[in-house]
C-alpha cells in the first residue's frame, strides 16, 4: 500500500493520481491557513483498472480571513471493475474563514463501491469550555483542539507521517 | 373554439397570439415579450446534461384544449374521460381528495374545487384564472422568485407559459387534504410550459401534488415549467412531484421557494421518465429558523439522463436544511446529483445535512455526484455524504436463500432502497410508484 502525504500551502494545487490494476493508495491532504491565505486544491483520482483501491483523507482548516477551496473528483472508468474508493473530508473553520468544498464522484460501472463524506464546521463550544474550565487559556484551548482535529482517526500509525505532523502542528 | 393560431416555432408573433388568445392584460403580454428577448439572447447551458439535440423551432408552444374549463366530471368529452380514467382520476375523486385540476394538453379542461376549501378562503385556480381574477396578487408575486433573467428556460417559460396552478392559502388555514394537479402531454411536437405560483400565508399549511404521465412519441417534446412558492412566517408547504414523462421529453424545470421565519418547505420529487431531466428545486431560507427539505428519487434507464439535485441557500441565522437524494441507474442510463448548499455570512448557527445514495445495476450505467458546499461563516455545520454501489450480494443471497427468485429479490432490494421517499407519499402515489419501479425492474437481472 502506497501512502502519499500532501501538505497544502496557500496558492493553487492540482493533483492527479491514476490507479492501475490492484493498486492501493492512501492519500492524506492536510493544511492549515491563516490571515489572508487563499488556497485552491483540485484533486483527481482516476481508477483506470480493475480492483484498484483508493482512500483519501482530507483535513483542512483555517482561521482569520482564510479562503479554502477543495475540489475532489473520484472517477471510476468502465474497465475498473471491483474498484473501491473512499473519501473522507473534514474542514474546520474559525473566525471569518470561508470554505468551498466540492466532493465529486463519477462512476461509470457497477461492480464498485465508492463513497464520500464531507463535513464542515467549527470547534465544539463544549470542548472549548471544558478545556478552559480545566485551566487552559482560551487561545491554548483553541490550539489544543486544532491539533486534535488533525490527529483524528487512526491513519497516522506511519511513524514518519506522525513526525511530520507533530512538527507542523507545533509551528502553528 | 379552435381558432388557428400560429403556435409552432418561437417568434414575437407566437407570444402575442398566445397572450391574445388568453385575453391577458397588457402587463402580462409585456412580461412575456421581455422574457422572449432574454430567452433569445441567452445561450444554452453548457454544464449538466446534453441539450445539443434541442431545436426550439420544432416545438408547438401553445395548443388550446378542445373544450372550455368544466367543473363537472360527467360533462367531460368521453374520449378525454377515458384517458383520465386510465390515470386513475375518478378514483382519486371518490377518495375525497381535494379539487382536481386535470390538464389535457395545455389548458385546464376539468376543474373542481371542493366548497369547503373555498369557504376557508383558499384559492385554487389555473394560472390563467389567477391572472384574470386575482391580478393584484399575481402581478405582485409572478416572476419575483424566478425572474426571466434567471436562466434560459425560466425566460422561455415566462414568454410562453400556459396552464399550471395559482394557489393562495390565507393565514392560519390548514388545508388538510392534498391539492392535486394531474396533467398529461399527448400531442407530438408539443411543449408544456406550466407556471405555478403558490402563496402560503402566515401559519398556514398546504400539500400540493403534481403527477404527470405522458405517452411515447417519436419526436422530442419539451417541458419547461416554473414553480414559485412563497412560504410566509410559520407556514408549511410540501410540494410532491411524481414525474413519469415518456422517454423523448426534455424536462427542464425551475422550482424555487422563499421560506420565511420559522416556516418549513418540503420538496418531494420523483423523476422516473423523460429523456433528459434537469431539475434542482431550491429553498431560499430567508427568515430565522426557516427549514428546507428535499427528498428526491431519480431512475434512469436506457438513454436517459437524470440530472437532478437541490439547492439550499441559507441567508438567516439558525436555518436548517436536509437533502436526501436517491438514484438508480440501469440499462445504460445515467443519474447525476448536482447540488448546492450555501451558507451566507449572516446565517450563524445554520445546519445542513446532505445524503446521496446511488445504485448502479449494470456495467453500462453511470452515476455522478456533483455537490458544491459554500460556507461563509465559521458558525455553521454542513455534513455531506454520498455512496455509489451495486445491489449488495449479501442481501441478494439472503433473499434468494429464503426462496425468492433473483428478479423478485432485486425488486425487493430496490423497493427497500427507495422506501424513505415512498413513505412520504400519499398512499395511492406510493402504490403507483412501487408498481412503476417493479415494472422497471422487470428484466433487469444482469
Amino acid at each position: 500500500m502506497k501512502t502519499q502525504l500532501i501538505w497544502l500551502k496557500p496558492g493553487q494545487h492540482q493533483i492527479e493520481t491514476r490507479l492501475a490494476t490492484k493498486e492501493e493508495q492512501t492519500i492524506l491532504v492536510l493544511g492549515w491557513f491563516q490571515n489572508q491565505d487563499q488556497t485552491q486544491v483540485e484533486l483527481t483520482i482516476r481508477h483506470q483498472a480493475a480492483q484498484s483501491h483508493s482512500q483519501i483523507l482530507i483535513r483542512v482548516g483555517g482561521q482569520d480571513q482564510a479562503r479554502i477551496k477543495v475540489q475532489t473528483r473520484i472517477i471510476i472508468e468502465p474497465q475498473a471493475q471491483e474498484a473501491q474508493a473512499e473519501l473522507q473530508s473534514k474542514t474546520l473553520l474559525l473566525d471569518q474563514a470561508q470554505a468551498q468544498v466540492q466532493p465529486e464522484l463519477e462512476i461509470k460501472t457497477n461492480q464498485v463501491r465508492a463513497s464520500h463524506a464531507a463535513s464542515i464546521g467549527s470547534l465544539d463550544p463544549n470542548q472549548l469550555f471544558y478545556l478552559q474550565q480545566r485551566g487552559l487559556k482560551p487561545q491554548q484551548a483553541r490550539r489544543q483542539l486544532i491539533r486534535a482535529f488533525f490527529h483524528q482517526g487512526t491513519w497516522f500509525k506511519n511513524q514518519s507521517i506522525q513526525k511530520q505532523l507533530t512538527n507542523y502542528l507545533s509551528s502553528l | 373554439m379552435n381558432k388557428t393560431i400560429k403556435t409552432t416555432g418561437l417568434t414575437h408573433q407566437t407570444v402575442v397570439s398566445i397572450s391574445r388568445h388568453k385575453s391577458e392584460p397588457k402587463w402580462m403580454l409585456q412580461r412575456r415579450l421581455q422574457a422572449l428577448k432574454l430567452f433569445q439572447a441567452r445561450a444554452l447551458p453548457t454544464w449538466g446534461a446534453d441539450l445539443s439535440q434541442l431545436d426550439f423551432s420544432q416545438f408547438r408552444y401553445y395548443r388550446p384544449a378542445p373544450t372550455k374549463p368544466q367543473t363537472r366530471w360527467q360533462d367531460l368529452p368521453p374520449k378525454i374521460r377515458t384517458t383520465f380514467e386510465k390515470l386513475g382520476l375518478p378514483q382519486a375523486e371518490q377518495e375525497a381528495l381535494a379539487g382536481i385540476k386535470a390538464q389535457y394538453d395545455s389548458e385546464i379542461i376539468y376543474s373542481s374545487l371542493k366548497q369547503r376549501l373555498a369557504r376557508k378562503g383558499v384559492v385554487f385556480v389555473s394560472m390563467e384564472e389567477g391572472v384574470q381574477q386575482y391580478p393584484q396578487l399575481v402581478r405582485q408575486y409572478f416572476g419575483r422568485l424566478v425572474p426571466p433573467q434567471d436562466n434560459k428556460f425560466a425566460a422561455l417559460n415566462t414568454a410562453v407559459w400556459s396552464g399550471g396552478s395559482f394557489i393562495y392559502v390565507p393565514p392560519k388555514v390548514k388545508v388538510a387534504i392534498p391539492l392535486q394537479a394531474y396533467f398529461r402531454i399527448n400531442s407530438p411536437h408539443f411543449g408544456q410550459f406550466e407556471r405555478t405560483l403558490i402563496i402560503a400565508d402566515e401559519g398556514s399549511f398546504l400539500h400540493y401534488i403534481e403527477g404527470c404521465t405522458a405517452p411515447t412519441y417519436s419526436s422530442a417534446s419539451l417541458h419547461a415549467a416554473v414553480v414559485e412558492i412563497f412560504v410566509k412566517p410559520r407556514a408549511r408547504v410540501r410540494y410532491t412531484t411524481i414525474q413519469n414523462w415518456s422517454t423523448n421529453v426534455y424536462n427542464l424545470v425551475t422550482k424555487r421557494a422563499w421560506v420565511e421565519e420559522e416556516a418549513v418547505m418540503e420538496w418531494v420529487d420523483g423523476n422516473l421518465g423523460s429523456k433528459v431531466t434537469m431539475k434542482y428545486p431550491c429553498c431560499i431560507l430567508a427568515g430565522p429558523k426557516a427549514h428546507g427539505e428535499m427528498l428526491s428519487l431519480a431512475l434512469a434507464s436506457h438513454q436517459q439522463h437524470q440530472d437532478t439535485g437541490a439547492k439550499m441557500i441559507h441567508l438567516a441565522p439558525q436555518t436548517s436544511s436536509q437533502i436526501v437524494a436517491k438514484s438508480i441507474a440501469k440499462d445504460g442510463g445515467r443519474t447525476s446529483y448536482r447540488g448546492l448548499v450555501k451558507i451566507a455570512p449572516r446565517a450563524e448557527g445554520a445546519r445542513s445535512q446532505i445524503s446521496c445514495d446511488a445504485l448502479i445495476l449494470d456495467p453500462q450505467s453511470r452515476s455522478d455526484t456533483y455537490p458544491l458546499n459554500q460556507i461563509e461563516t465559521a458558525k455553521a455545520i454542513v455534513e455531506h455524504e454520498a455512496t455509489v454501489s451495486q445491489i449488495s450480494q449479501d442481501q441478494l443471497f439472503y433473499l434468494t436463500s429464503r426462496g425468492f427468485d433473483e428478479m423478485r429479490a432485486r425488486a425487493l432490494i430496490v423497493a427497500g432502497f427507495i422506501q424513505p421517499l415512498v413513505k412520504q407519499l400519499p398512499l395511492e402515489y406510493a402504490v403507483e410508484l412501487n408498481r412503476l419501479i417493479e415494472l422497471e425492474m422487470e428484466g433487469a437481472v444482469g
